[in-house]
């Protein structure tokens, strides 16, 4: 034992303190910064074995530098992340279309569906006054012009979905190159027996980030290097790293226009690639589910709009006597192309605002019918109003069904009583008279009015309607505000998790700043305790040597 | 347990969002007043909204219904207060004229005044609401009963038979229907005292050349001369020889051969689901139907019995005009029975006007003073939020060192 092995033993904690000061230095510099894990020097008395005392201490060793992370944390993390991403996007979603539908306000569908309707009111109230009609016309267009925004919107909502898509895409692949770089980086530091914590650390973050986007399962082999595995796929392992590439497909929507969609596969194995959760599975359900749903809504709304309001315009007369007009063009195919027909759109005096349809009361007639004769004899009148005919014969009257047998829409009647062959008859009824009742007549602006009390939308099983267009409506805005709280809510609540697993993981990774400032106090003064040492080494040296020269 | 500076921010972060957006949500309601701003702030209570906001706009248009039908009978009641008056004038006038004191004369004297009167009932049975006449039934647009005129026609009208004819082939002292050259219908109901004749240049003088039954629209030549000129030529009389001047009161078609007036129902929707009609058809007003008496003819009959000192004619139109009257009261009665069914559901309209209102109003605005609570209440916790932040943040061990 020489004076000499307290000055190593000294060096050695001199060394151990330097490099503890660099690894709270290098812990502070990066207190703040993203993905970063506490550092911890691990160091143990170093001794060797003396003949005569036994084990001796001849410094400190230091055994490594511990990189402090709670790996189960990140996985939680990771698997919460994926739900993140995921309701991230669906809520953007529905906050969008709560935007286009702007309800409850006073430019949203209800509020010029109203004025659609009273419109129609007004023009009941002035059935031949031309401001009237063009006002039904007017509100008839911005109707069909808030629909076609409408679908604009969605459509355009949905199809931006695919631009999201392919850079997500992007940043997938971005994400698995640098883990696999990362990955090699890792295993070679480990198979020299260093340590890499920083690749870790940069790793690590890599993961969370791609768990944001899309769902996968990873394994760490003994090189620490990890294997990712998404859809049935390995996209990142020790060896290999496969990109995911985008595919377009097309179809064709009800309105006839093409629809361009993106989808992902594995550029390698060609494999068709859907994740089951993270950000792009987002915008794929957001793109395929949400957004189609109000698409599908939208459009029966229209149609079912464009369907009644033709049905009760067609049986109606315009100022010029003429019926079977269409008000909304009839080829509409929903939401997008809803349109007022040529004819209304040309002239407002094709608007149908009267019945017609005056009921009149035929002379009595009449026949003398011969059974079994083809064709059959008429009644000279059209349009026969139901249970309306009387037939006698002399004081008796006829049996309808029995004795004879009518076609109100022809006027045809059929003998179907033997006994009566031959028999003089006299006919007497009434029938509707299809010509215009004059340019007061107001009672098919009325009929169109009503439709919005109507019973119109909603089938049942039996195909009875069960709402109406302002019901479906407001049903299907109640539906949208509950989905975005649903979705918000989901969102709200996978987010606070995640914050709290973030800080567990900050508890044991992150950076205490007191500690790291009490860690220097502590080794400034080791440090200074063993120059002291080297110091008191040294005046020992002195004193032997002068002991010697003198 | 071990706390670290990035724990502690990120909570803190965390904590002061969410008071931030409480803070922000409230803000908003309180600066809108409004409680419902998108779906997602309550969806059942949005989709009672949009609901009660389309009856609301519903009961509102059914007000200006009723109170445009308000209006189109109270323009209607009036026009029948005054026709009631004028034929109390017609009737007093009756009695004067069956009087047996009065002479030949006096009773033609009296014509001018009764066929004024007549023309005011004419005109009467023309009032127009907002362009539409409201005896006109749905074919408003046009008079229901127009006074037209057949002017001395010129021999270019001969083209398409637009003018008033008549068959005298019947030779003296047989009656000659005047028919409307349009559609060869019978022209009826000539206002006495308008009709003129003449052929070529010879004006011919009414009760010696001939006579006219206004009524009926027919005309009797009383002598052979004029029954030859009033054979009829090409189309019916030699082309410009015959001009013939009066009249009329048309009913059912025009000299076009339009439909003038009809009985349809002018129909108001009310309320939901609930329409009534608001007008009196022509027929309704002007004929009894219980005696058949029609108003036109009446009067016509009365000034004829005038001019022709036709005391027993004229004792039958006292009991026409009673007839007629009744007609007409009859209808105004029912109009007003109309005017205060509409009048109650004004009331009741308004009543639920206000109510729809208050419920819009009860979904849609906030609760100013729970706002306001609220606010006051999550502005303290923002600001605890940012001041024990901001203390916290100060503190390193680094201070003491």
């Amino acid at each position: 034992m020489s004076l000499f092995s307290v000055l190593n033993v000294a060096t050695s904690g001199l060394s151990a303190s330097q490099l503890g000061m660099d690894v709270s230095g290098q812990n502070i510099a990066n207190a703040d910064v993203d993905g970063y894990s506490r550092k911890r020097l691990n160091s143990s008395a170093d001794y060797r074995t003396d003949g005569t005392y036994g084990q001796m201490g001849i410094g400190v060793d230091v055994i490594n530098i511990q990189r402090m992370r709670d790996g189960f944390i990140d996985d939680q993390i990771r698997q919460q992340g994926q739900q993140v991403g995921y309701y991230t996007q669906v809520n953007q979603t529905y906050q969008n279309l709560q935007g286009v539908f702007t309800e409850p306000s006073n430019t949203g569908l209800q509020q010029y569906m109203d004025q659609f309707f009273d419109s129609w009111q007004n023009l009941a109230n002035n059935p031949s006054d031309t401001a009237a009609r063009t006002m039904v016309k007017t509100d008839g267009e911005v109707l069909c012009t808030t629909f076609n925004n409408l679908a604009t919107q969605l459509s355009n909502a949905r199809s931006g979905m695919n631009d999201q898509i392919s850079q997500d895409a992007d940043k997938v692949n971005q994400l698995t190159k640098d883990i696999f770089n990362l990955n090699s980086e890792i295993a070679s530091a480990q198979l020299s027996g260093q340590n890499a914590n920083d690749s870790l650390d940069k790793r690590d973050q890599d993961m969370t980030q791609l768990a944001g986007l899309i769902d996968f399962t990873s394994q760490e082999n003994s090189q620490g290097e990890v294997t990712i595995s998404t859809g049935g796929s390995i996209i990142v392992s020790p060896a290999y790293q496969q990109n995911l590439e985008t595919t377009t497909s097309t179809y064709k929507a009800a309105d006839g226009t093409t629809i361009t969609d993106v989808g992902l596969r594995f550029a390698d194995s060609k494999i068709t690639y859907t994740p089951q959760s993270g950000e792009i599975r987002g915008f794929i359900d957001s793109r395929d589910q949400v957004i189609p749903e109000y698409q599908k809504q939208l459009d029966a709304l229209a149609n079912t709009m464009v369907s009644k309001v033709n049905a009760v315009h067609e049986t109606g007369y315009d100022l010029n006597g003429v019926s079977g007009n269409d008000f909304f063009d009839p080829t509409t195919t929903g939401a997008s192309d809803i349109k007022l027909s040529p004819t209304i759109e040309s002239n407002v005096q094709n608007i149908a605002a009267a019945a017609g349809g005056q009921t009149l009361v035929a002379p009595a007639q009449n026949l003398v019918m011969t059974f079994g004769q083809q064709p059959p004899a008429n009644l000279g009148n059209t349009n026969i109003n139901q249970n309306s005919v009387i037939v006698k014969a002399g004081n008796t009257t006829l049996t309808e069904g029995t004795d004879y047998q009518v076609n109100y829409q022809t006027g045809d009647i059929q003998l179907l009583h033997a006994g009566y062959n031959g028999t003089p008859l006299t006919a007497t009824y009434t029938y509707t008279a299809g010509s215009s009742q004059g340019v007061g007549d107001n009672a098919n602006a009325l009929a169109i009015a009503q439709l919005r009390e109507s019973m119109t939308m909603d089938s049942d099983t039996l195909g009875n309607p069960t709402s109406t267009f302002d019901e479906n409506y407001a049903s299907m805005i109640g539906r949208l505000g509950e989905e975005t709280n649903e979705a918000t809510s989901n969102l709200n609540s996978r987010t606070s998790l995640v914050t709290q697993y973030q800080n567990q993981q900050d508890a044991v990774a992150g950076v205490s700043l007191d500690e790291e400032m009490a860690n220097l106090v502590q080794l400034q003064h080791t440090y200074e305790a063993n120059a002291r040492v080297v110091t008191t080494a040294g005046t020992m040296l002195d004193s032997l040597i002068a002991m010697v020269t003198t | 347990m071990r706390v670290t500076m990035k724990e502690l921010t990120t909570q803190m972060e965390t904590q002061l969002d969410n008071s931030y957006s409480d803070l922000s949500n409230v803000q908003n309601e309180l600066s809108t007043g409004k409680r419902l701003l998108k779906p997602s702030d309550n969806p059942v209570d949005t989709a009672n909204d949009i609901k009660l906001k389309t009856q609301l706009a519903e009961e509102t248009q059914y007000h200006t219904n009723i109170q445009d039908g308000i209006n189109f009978m109270n323009v209607s009641d009036t026009a029948m207060q005054s026709m009631e008056t004028i034929m109390q004038r017609l009737r007093e006038l009756a009695v004067e004229g069956s009087s047996d004191t009065l002479s030949a004369s006096d009773r033609t004297n009296m014509q001018p005044e009764v066929d004024q009167l007549f023309r005011q009932l004419v005109s009467l049975t023309n009032t127009q609401y907002n362009g539409a006449y409201v005896f006109g039934g749905t074919q408003n647009n046009i008079e229901p009963f127009p006074v037209l005129s057949s002017t001395a026609a010129s021999p270019a009208d001969y083209t398409g038979l637009k003018m008033a004819y008549f068959d005298g082939s019947g030779g003296v002292n047989i009656p000659a229907q005047i028919k409307n050259g349009f559609d060869n219908s019978s022209i009826t109901n000539i206002l006495p005292g308008s009709f003129k004749l003449s052929i070529g240049n010879v004006n011919y003088v009414e009760g010696t050349d001939y006579t006219v039954n206004y009524v009926n629209g027919t005309i009797t030549p009383l002598n052979a001369a004029l029954a030859a000129n009033m054979s009829p030529g090409t189309p019916n009389y030699a082309a410009g020889a015959l001009k013939m001047t009066f009249d009329y009161v048309s009913k059912g078609k025009d000299v076009f051969g339009n439909t003038v007036g009809n009985n349809g129902n002018v129909m108001r929707e009310i309320a939901n689901g609930v329409t009534s009609p608001i007008n009196i058809s022509g027929d309704q007003l002007t004929v009894n139907s219980q005696t058949g008496t029609d108003m036109m003819s009446t009067m016509i009959a009365f000034e004829q019995n005038l001019l022709n000192n036709n005391t027993q004619g004229i004792n039958t139109a006292i009991s026409q005009i009673d007839n007629v009257n009744q007609a007409v009261s009859n209808s105004q009665t029912q109009n007003g029975a109309r005017i205060n069914r509409f009048t109650t559901t004004l009331t009741q309209n308004e009543n639920q006007n206000t109510q729809t209102t208050g419920l819009i109003s009860n979904l849609e605005d906030a609760d100013m003073a729970d706002a306001a609570t609220k606010f006051s209440l999550m502005n303290t916790v923002y600001d605890a939020a940012l001041k024990s932040a901001s203390m916290t943040m100060q503190h390193s061990l680094a201070d003491y060192l």
